[in-house]
Order: structure tokens, then C-alpha cells, then sequence
């Protein structure tokens, strides 16, 4: 890129320059921390930055603990709060929603009641294993991803912004689980299906095993959560969602409720959080505005998760592909007219 | 296993085995293709068991094709067998000899073909297209001189007066054209049916559009080697001395062209001979050089003959004798084949030009007055032999016999067959040798004599099949040797009732013909023809609609008994059509290219351009005509992607252009500019040459650019 295109010009130019340093440190310490994933990383730094959620759909040992934790780790404890910056939740069939939300408990000493806070208090949490609990547990857990805020006994306690769900599931071994239902996945921004690191990478993690054994996360400057909120701020303000963009993503999702493979389509709620994720990755590309190819990659972990499938269509991507192909050709072919 | 073989097979064998049945019809005889139709079934069998078999592919081929040198080997062992026990009968050997053969060939192809389509996908269609092919011979008669078939578009077309190639040809390239479009459209299995009609349509439309030049001639025919061009085509190379002789003995006559029209006598006149057969007399032979019989070595000899096409003026020749056993008839002769010697009916007095009725079918005309000897009179029993006028050694000469004493102990035979009163009688004893040879001998155009130093001894004295030329040959011999003058000559014989009560007589290449010729003081040439039983198929009766149509053409215009059609469907003629389209794909050329010129220039002649979209739009007509556009679907990030190895800077002009139109950024347009300029160079250092020159010749290339 060259210097035309920097983000920047004015007060915003500034505050996106800032946001991009925020997001490169960020998105610095991850990869140092997970090799081999930048894709993945590149959509979690997405999601931190458009305040939304992930469900990794992955199998064990992968490395999903050890993102998590990075990213927590990537951000400054602030003193005046309770949040941690990260906490993991096993998710098991025995587990209670006062598991996760926390209980008032009560101090014989000064006679009151007070709330203890449960694990979802943190600015990163790891929902781990999602589908293993109940659906009361899941519905907890959703219902502070969505509100963030939690009600404990009448009380609502909010929670720390920011505040990023990694949920992960098993793609595999179903028996015993309670899947989670289409309009609960609609509450993650993105589902990413992550395959096996490629063979260079898995090397470099065996070649650092003594650094993984005893992972430390200290190195390299971290990140205060007031940056990210500046971050979001200089984001929602400085990226420019050229119309074009915007019908783009109300084409598809109208091309997509018309396809006769699926049953239910994509939400207005989808692609109105499409467009902070859109934006999100334009900074990390080191642009400020939004061009076609933020929308081809991150179609497929913005919105296949959120399509119900008619009766006998198994996957989803073909059905975004050949949505978004048109579109995307169309919008292509505009920008050489006036 | 092998009942599955079988099931597999037969659908493929039994096609197969149509396919051949109808490609050996009219080259084999009856057992000789019987074997073939078996074969073709074994065969597939054969190849389908070879597919599954774990052999390699060159080894099954190897095995799959051994069969017809098996085939060769017997057929070359009975003959040889044959040949030191004595045969059972001609009949009998001709079809031994044929069915290994036909059916080791048939059985090779039929297994050789099974196996490839079934071990290589790729050639998967070539039975099919071989039967195709195969079926489409049927319709080659149009290019073969049958210029009335096939009658739906012929009738249509000469009814209009147009030549129907132009409309076959027509239909040809509508099919070309949709096979091309169905190739285009991809092969789906279930396509295979469609494709496949749509390949016979192909196959067999283009039989008639690919003969190269003169595509609305007849094909030259010369079976007899009279000099025309063309002629058997096997013959060509082989024997250089067959091929400066006329009338050569060969050991096998090319039939496969018997069909072929060579010429059309148009009679002015209804007068036929006394035999009933029309004979075109095209040359004498009537000097022996050892061998054979050749073309008069002495000037006084066959003064009758015309030396060649009548060229500025007529030609003519002295009446032969008998005027009252005579009748005048005219004729006008059209040639579709190249003939240097005129065929003349005989005997031919005067031979004048005529103008040509359709240069683009016939070669030339001519018109011929004939007197015809229509009777044979009881007088003539009695008539001298030869002319009393003629010079000692030119009678010599019309009566000189081979040394071979088995000439003259034939002919000693022969008259001691003969009843004592009728001894002295040249006419009869001529006739008598004739009846000897029909009965004697039997009729083959495949025989084993040309090689011989004596091909007439071979044949009389050996296995006695032969065809006209060596009986043609005997007899003049024969008639000699009783003392008859006596010559062969050769050109075309059709029987009168071939012209089937019209006017017209198509004579066939398969109508070629030699006969013997003895001379009698008051009447002249007269022929002795012998036609002794066939062992080969017989020939079709003549297409009298052929006959017909071609007999209307040969008729000079003013002549013609059906005036042309008032034609609505007068095509303007080529020379026209062509300037026009000339033009019109000038224009074509230039608006393309002016419009292209125009894209280029554009991002200097308006430097208001915030979105840089006019430098952007050259840069993509540049990629673009080399091949490197826009894909449909493709992102221009994407496509700026695919193409970042090869054209670095395009990334960069492209996020430009991008960050002017989904951005806030006006474009920078000196950099832009310069970009540009750096794709250009990238472009041609990533491009080869001519590839670029396609691209910059095609005038619509930018129409492409998305």
C-alpha cells in the first residue's frame, strides 16, 4: 500500500491511526502466542474490535485455550474493576447458570448480602465445549453475550466492556450435547470452522515446545480496554460504508432469503453487524473504507451459521458463494461507471 | 464372467456387425460378408473380454488386431493350396478365398475398437462415430456423380435451378455450427444422446462438404485406363507399365465407382442396333506387340477412329459399307469425366463441338453423327471376310496370330465343333468362337493374369475368369486364328433399354467396356461380344431419374424441354456477397477499434477524473485484451490478486481506483498515471509478444472489459 491510502486525514485520521497501532499490537502478541492462525486471529481481533462474539468450531488440542488466554493476556488489568482479563468456563451437563453468573452470598459480619461475581466477569471468557451444558446454562451464557449485563436475584450487574465470548463446540461426537438452536447462534458474529495449521506452522510449535509448556504471555506491550473502546469509537466514526457496500450486503441477504435451499434466511440483525465487522477488518487491511473484499472474506464466517437449510442441503457456502458472486460482480462492474 | 462379456458385447457387436455388413456389401461376396457379420459380434465379444482382462493396452491391442493377419495368412494358405489341388470350382474358390479375410479384418477392427473405447475414456465415442461414419456412406452417391440424391434437397435445389451442393454445403455448416455450440456447452452424461444425433447429422452433412476441389464436379472415373485423368487409384505407382498402357489387364477393375456418371448421350434420334447394346467405341486395338493387342501400329489401320474431342472444327470420317443394313443417328455426348478419346457411338461418321450446357458440371459436349447396323442380314453368311481394298499388311496385321500354337489348336477345335456347312462362313465362325468363349469361360473383375507375359494365354489356356478385356481379347485372337480380321475395341456399352424409352442414356463408369470387333466386306465392325456367365454381383439397374435429370442438362439451353423456373430464389452472385461482407467486417474492424482508440485516450483528454475510473477502464482494456481480465464473480480486489504476481502494480492502481469509489479519496491523477505507465510495462514483460498482438488486432476486445 502507499502512502494515498493510509488511514488518515483530520482528527479521525488520527484516531484510526491509533486504533490501528492498538490493533496490530493486539493482533502482534497473538501471533506470537498461536502460529499459524493468522486467519483465525485476524477474526478475533475483528470481533474484539466490532464488540462481538466467536464459536470456534474445533477439535481438542488445536490451540483455542492458549488464543483465549492471549488475548486476555493482551489486555491490561485495570485496577478499579473486578474483571479479570480472562477466565475459561468447562462447560459440563452438571453445570448452573449461578455457575457462571455468580451469587449473592451472605456476610455475617456486616449482616448484608453480597454478590460474588462468577467467571463471565472478565474481559475475554472461554466458553468451552458450549453444547456439553444445558440449554438453561446456554441461555445464561446468551443472554450476557447479548445484554452484556448479568441479573443475579433482581440485580443487574453490568459487565466490563470490552467483553469477547470464545464459545468452542466440537464439530464431532454429538452424543450427549444440546446443540445450540439457530437463533442462539445468531448472537455470535462469527462461527469459525478452523482446519489443521498447515505443516511449517505445526513445526514451529514443536520447535518452541519449551515456551509452550510454560506459556508466559508477558512479552510485548499490552493493551489497556480503554484503548479498545477508543478503538471502536475511532472505527464507528472513521471508516467510510460507501453505499455501494451497503446495498451489497442488503442484496445478498435478500438473494440469499430467495434461494430455494434455505429454509430460514439471514436476519436484519446479521447484516447490521456485518457492517462494524467489515469496517473492523478494513483497519487491520490498513484501509478507511470498506471495499468488496472484506465482504468475499468474511461472508462465510459472518453468515453461515446463521442460515436455516432446507430439508436435504447440507452445507451453507455454496449457497453464500452463489449469492454474493452476483452481487459482488455487480458491485465490481459499478465502480467504473459515475 | 463371460456370460457378462457377452451381455456387455452384443448391443455393441450387433452394431457393429450392421456397420460392416454394410461396408463389405458390394467388396465381398455373400460368404465373405456372412463371416464379416460374425466376426463384428466375436469381435466385440473379444474386445470386451481383452478391457477386462489385466492385460496392458498395447499388448490387448496387439492381440485384439492379430486376428486379421491370421486372416491374411489363410487366405494367402488356401490360395497357395489351391493353386496344386485342382479346384473344386471358380464360384466355390473365390468365396473360400474371400471369407478369411473379410472376417479376420472385421473381427480385428470390431475388438480393437471395443477395447480402446472401453480402456480410454477419450476415445469412448469412436465406435460410434466409426458407425457414423459407416451409415453416412450411403449418402456419398451425391459427390459420386448421383447428383438427384438425396431427392429432397436436390429436387428442391435443380428445380430453382441452383446446384444442390450449394445447399448441402449450406446445411453442413448450420450443423458444424451447432456441433461446435453443443461442444461449447459442455459433456454431460446425459447429453450423450442429443450429442450423438447431432454427431450423425454432422457426420453425415459433412460427407458431402468436405471434397476439396471441384466440389460441384463429378469425380474423375477411368476404369478401363483409357487415358482419362484419375483412373484406379491402386494401380497408380505400382505398375508403371499399366499405367502408360490403355486398356491395361489388371488383376483386379476398381467397381467401387461403377455408379459414377461419366458422360450423357442425348439422342436426336430413335434408332437402335441390331444387338440391342449402344457401344461407344473410344479406341481400337489391333496390332500385336507380343503380348497384347495395341493401338494400330501401321497408318493404314482403324482409320475409322477419331484421334480426339473435335477441337475448332468438325471431323469426319468415310461411311462404312453396307448403307442398307445402316441408319443414320445423331447424338450430342456431354462429358462429366475427362475423356481424350471421344466416345462415339459406333460407328461414328462425323464428330462436331458443341457449346458446353453447364460448364460447372460438364467437362465438354460434342455432337456425333453415327450409322448405326441395325440389322444383320442372311447375306452377310456369306459376306468376305475383311476389306478387299485394304493393303496386304494391313490385312496381315488385322490377322496376325501369336506364335503360341495354342491359338491356332484352339481355333482348329473350335471349327471342328462347328456343323461342315457352316465352316466357310466368317461370320459364323467368328460367332462360333464367341458362343466357344461363353460358354468356356466365366466373367470376374478380379483375376490373376496380369502379370503374365501372355495375359490373353493365361487366361484362355489357365482358369479361364476373366473380364471384357481378356475375353475381348480371346475372341479378336480366336477370330484370327479362323481367319477372321478381327480387332478389340473399347470404350462404353449400355444396353438400349437403359435408356428406359427416354432420350437421354447416362453412360457409367461400371459401363466401360471392350469387345471384339471382326470386319465383313458390306457391313464394316461388326461385334462380337461374348458375355459369359458372372461371378460377380450384378449391376443395379440404371436410376432413370438420374438419367433423366442429367439428360435435361446435357441438352443444349435452347433445347431444354423445361424452361427454368423463373427463379425467386436468385442468389446475388458471390462476387457481390463478398465485397459486401468485405465491407461490412471493414466497418466491423473500425468502429471496434476506433471505439478502443477512443478508451485509450480518454484518461488524457479529461483530466476531470476524481475516481480515476477512465485511467482504470484503459488499464483494464489493456489486461483484458492479453487475456488477464476480470472474471465474472471475481472481486476487482481478487482479480488484482490473481494477477499481483505477474503485474505488481496493478494492485496499487486498483486500491486507488477502489479507495476514489467505496472511499473518500479523490485519486491522485499524476500517480495514477504512473501507475498505469508501470502496468504497461509489467504487462509486457509478463505477456508474450504475439499474444499481445492478438489482443491489440482483436477491434472488440474491450467490449469484454468488466
Amino acid at each position: 500500500m502507499t502512502e494515498h491510502e493510509a488511514p488518515g486525514h483530520g482528527t479521525d485520521g488520527a484516531s484510526l491511526a491509533v486504533a490501528r497501532e492498538v490493533a496490530d499490537r493486539v493482533r502482534a502478541r497473538l501471533r506470537r502466542a498461536i502460529l499459524g492462525r493468522d486467519d483465525v486471529i485476524d477474526l478475533v481481533v475483528v470481533a474484539l474490535l466490532a464488540g462481538g462474539h466467536v464459536l470456534l468450531e474445533d477439535y481438542p488440542g488445536s490451540g483455542k485455550t492458549m488464543l483465549a488466554r492471549a488475548l486476555g493476556a493482551a489486555l491490561e488489568p485495570a485496577e478499579d474493576t473486578s474483571a479479570a482479563p480472562f477466565r475459561r468456563i468447562q462447560f459440563t451437563p452438571d453445570l448452573l447458570p449461578s455457575d457462571i453468573t455468580g451469587v449473592t452470598v451472605f456476610e455475617p459480619e456486616s449482616g448484608t448480602f453480597r454478590f460474588q461475581p462468577g467467571p463471565i466477569f472478565a474481559h475475554v471468557v472461554l466458553a468451552d465445549e458450549i453444547n456439553r451444558t444445558s440449554p438453561k446454562v446456554q441461555a445464561a451464557l446468551l443472554e450476557a453475550m447479548a445484554e452484556r449485563q448479568v441479573t443475579v436475584d433482581n440485580v443487574t450487574h453490568p459487565l466490563e466492556e470490552p467483553f469477547l465470548v470464545i464459545a468452542t463446540q466440537n464439530p464431532l461426537g454429538l452424543a450427549g450435547t444440546f446443540p445450540l438452536p439457530a437463533p442462539q447462534l445468531d448472537r455470535f458474529l462469527f462461527k469459525v470452522r478452523m482446519d489443521h495449521v498447515d505443516r511449517e506452522a505445526e513445526l514451529a510449535v514443536l520447535d518452541s515446545w519449551r515456551q509452550r509448556l510454560h506459556p508466559s504471555f508477558d512479552d510485548g506491550a499490552r493493551v489497556a480496554p480503554a484503548e479498545v473502546l477508543a478503538a471502536r469509537d475511532a472505527i464507528e466514526t472513521g471508516i467510510h460504508v460507501a453505499p455501494a457496500i451497503r446495498e451489497a450486503l442488503v442484496d445478498i441477504a435478500r438473494a440469499v432469503r430467495s434461494d430455494q435451499r434455505v429454509a430460514q434466511g439471514l436476519s436484519t440483525r446479521a447484516i447490521l453487524q456485518a457492517i462494524p465487522a467489515l469496517a473492523a477488518r478494513a483497519l487491520l487491511a490498513g484501509r478507511d473504507w470498506v471495499g468488496t473484499e472484506d465482504l468475499e472474506a468474511l461472508l462465510l464466517p459472518l453468515f453461515a451459521h446463521r442460515l436455516a437449510l432446507a430439508p436435504g442441503v447440507r452445507d451453507p457456502e455454496p449457497v453464500l458463494r452463489d449469492a454474493a458472486r452476483d452481487v459482488l460482480d455487480r458491485v465490481s462492474a459499478a465502480t467504473l461507471r459515475p | 464372467m463371460t456370460g457378462a462379456v457377452a451381455r456387455d458385447a452384443l448391443p455393441a457387436g450387433l452394431v457393429l456387425a450392421a456397420a460392416a455388413a454394410l461396408l463389405w456389401s458390394g467388396h465381398a461376396t455373400l460368404l465373405g460378408i456372412a463371416a464379416a457379420v460374425v466376426a463384428a459380434v466375436a469381435g466385440a465379444a473379444g474386445g470386451e473380454a481383452l478391457a477386462g482382462s489385466r492385460l496392458r493396452l498395447p499388448a490387448a491391442l496387439l492381440l485384439a488386431l492379430s486376428p486379421a493377419g491370421a486372416g491374411l495368412l489363410l487366405g494367402r494358405l488356401l490360395d497357395l493350396l489351391f493353386a496344386r489341388v485342382p479346384p473344386p470350382g471358380p464360384e466355390v474358390i473365390l468365396a473360400i478365398l474371400d471369407a478369411p479375410g473379410t472376417a479376420g479384418a472385421t473381427f480385428a477392427v470390431a475388438a480393437a475398437l471395443v477395447l480402446l473405447a472401453r480402456r480410454l475414456p477419450l476415445l469412448a465415442p469412436l465406435p460410434a462415430a466409426l458407425v457414423v461414419l459407416v451409415a453416412s456412406l450411403p449418402l456419398l452417391p451425391h459427390r459420386g456423380g448421383m447428383i438427384h440424391r438425396p431427392r429432397l434437397v436436390a429436387e428442391l435445389a435443380w428445380s430453382r435451378g441452383l446446384h444442390p451442393v450449394l445447399i448441402l454445403a449450406a446445411l453442413g455448416a448450420a450443423a458444424g455450427f451447432l456441433g461446435l455450440v453443443a461442444l461449447a456447452r459442455g459433456r454431460e452424461m446425459r447429453h450423450r444422446a442429443r450429442d450423438f444425433l447431432l454427431l450423425v447429422v454432422l457426420a453425415g452433412l459433412l460427407a458431402f462438404v468436405l471434397p476439396s476441389a471441384g466440389l460441384l464436379r463429378v469425380p474423375p472415373v477411368d476404369p478401363l485406363g483409357l487415358g482419362g485423368k484419375g483412373g484406379s487409384r491402386g494401380e497408380r505407382g505400382r505398375d508403371a507399365r499399366a499405367r502408360k498402357e490403355l486398356l491395361p489387364f489388371r488383376d483386379r477393375v476398381d467397381t467401387s465407382r461403377a455408379n459414377v456418371p461419366a458422360a450423357v448421350v442425348v439422342f436426336h434420334d430413335d434408332v437402335a442396333p441390331f444387338d440391342g447394346i449402344y457401344r461407344f467405341r473410344q479406341a481400337a486395338f489391333s496390332s500385336w506387340n507380343g503380348r497384347r493387342l495395341v493401338r494400330g501400329l501401321l497408318p493404314g489401320l482403324d482409320r475409322d477412329l477419331f484421334p480426339g474431342l473435335p477441337g475448332a472444327g468438325p471431323l469426319r470420317r468415310s461411311p462404312p459399307p453396307g448403307e442398307d443394313l445402316r441408319e443414320r443417328l445423331a447424338t450430342t455426348v456431354a462429358l462429366l469425366a475427362d475423356h481424350p478419346l471421344p466416345p462415339v457411338l459406333v460407328d461414328g461418321i462425323e464428330i462436331a463441338p458443341e457449346d458446353n450446357p453447364d460448364p460447372s458440371l460438364f467437362r465438354g459436349a460434342f455432337r456425333a453423327v453415327s450409322s448405326v447396323l441395325v440389322r444383320l442380314d442372311p447375306s452377310l453368311i456369306l459376306a468376305e471376310a475383311g476389306d478387299p481394298d485394304w493393303p496386304a499388311d494391313v490385312r496381315a496385321a488385322y490377322l496376325s496370330v501369336p506364335e503360341d500354337p495354342r491359338y491356332r489348336q484352339l481355333a482348329t477345335e473350335i471349327l471342328e465343333g462347328m456343323p461342315e456347312g457352316e465352316r466357310r462362313s466368317p461370320l459364323l465362325r467368328a460367332i462360333a468362337a464367341g458362343t466357344w468363349l461363353e460358354k468356356n469361360t466365366l466373367y470376374s473383375v478380379r483375376t490373376k493374369h496380369a502379370a503374365a507375359p501372355d495375359p490373353t494365354a493365361s487366361f484362355l489356356f489357365g482358369d479361364r475368369v476373366g473380364y471384357c478385356v481378356h475375353l475381348a481379347h480371346a475372341a479378336a485372337l480366336l477370330c484370327r486364328a479362323l481367319g477372321v480380321p478381327a480387332r478389340v475395341a473399347a470404350g462404353y456399352a449400355s444396353p438400349a433399354e437403359n435408356r428406359g424409352g427416354g432420350s437421354a442414356l447416362v453412360l457409367l463408369a461400371g459401363d466401360a467396356h471392350a469387345w471384339c470387333e471382326v470386319y465383313l466386306a458390306g457391313a464394316g465392325w461388326v461385334p462380337i461380344d461374348p458375355s459369359p456367365p458372372s461371378l460377380d454381383p450384378p449391376t443395379p439397374a440404371p436410376d432413370l431419374d438420374l438419367q433423366r435429370l442429367l439428360g435435361e442438362l446435357a441438352r443444349s439451353r435452347d433445347q431444354r424441354l423445361v424452361r427454368e423456373v423463373p427463379t425467386p430464389l436468385r442468389l446475388p452472385s458471390i462476387g457481390v456477397v463478398g465485397r459486401w461482407l468485405a465491407i461490412l467486417l471493414l466497418a466491423w474492424f473500425l468502429a471496434g477499434h476506433a471505439a478502443k482508440t477512443w478508451r485509450r485516450l480518454a484518461p488524457y483528454l479529461f483530466p476531470a477524473d476524481p475516481a480515476g475510473r477512465l485511467v482504470y477502464r484503459a488499464t483494464l482494456d489493456r489486461l483484458g485484451e492479453a487475456g488477464l481480465g476480470r472474471r465474472p464473480g471475481e472481486t476487482r480486489e481478487a482479480h488484482a490478486d490473481r494477477l499481483a504476481e505477474r503485474i505488481p502494480s496493478f494492485r496499487a492502481l486498483t486500491r486507488l481506483h477502489l479507495a476514489a469509489v467505496l472511499g473518500t479519496h479523490p485519486v491522485d491523477r499524476p500517480g495514477a498515471l504512473r501507475l498505469a505507465r508501470r502496468v504497461r510495462r509489467e504487462l509486457v514483460r509478463a505477456v508474450p509478444r504475439w499474444r499481445r498482438l492478438v489482443g491489440l488486432l482483436a477491434p472488440w476486445s474491450w467490449r469484454r472489459t468488466r
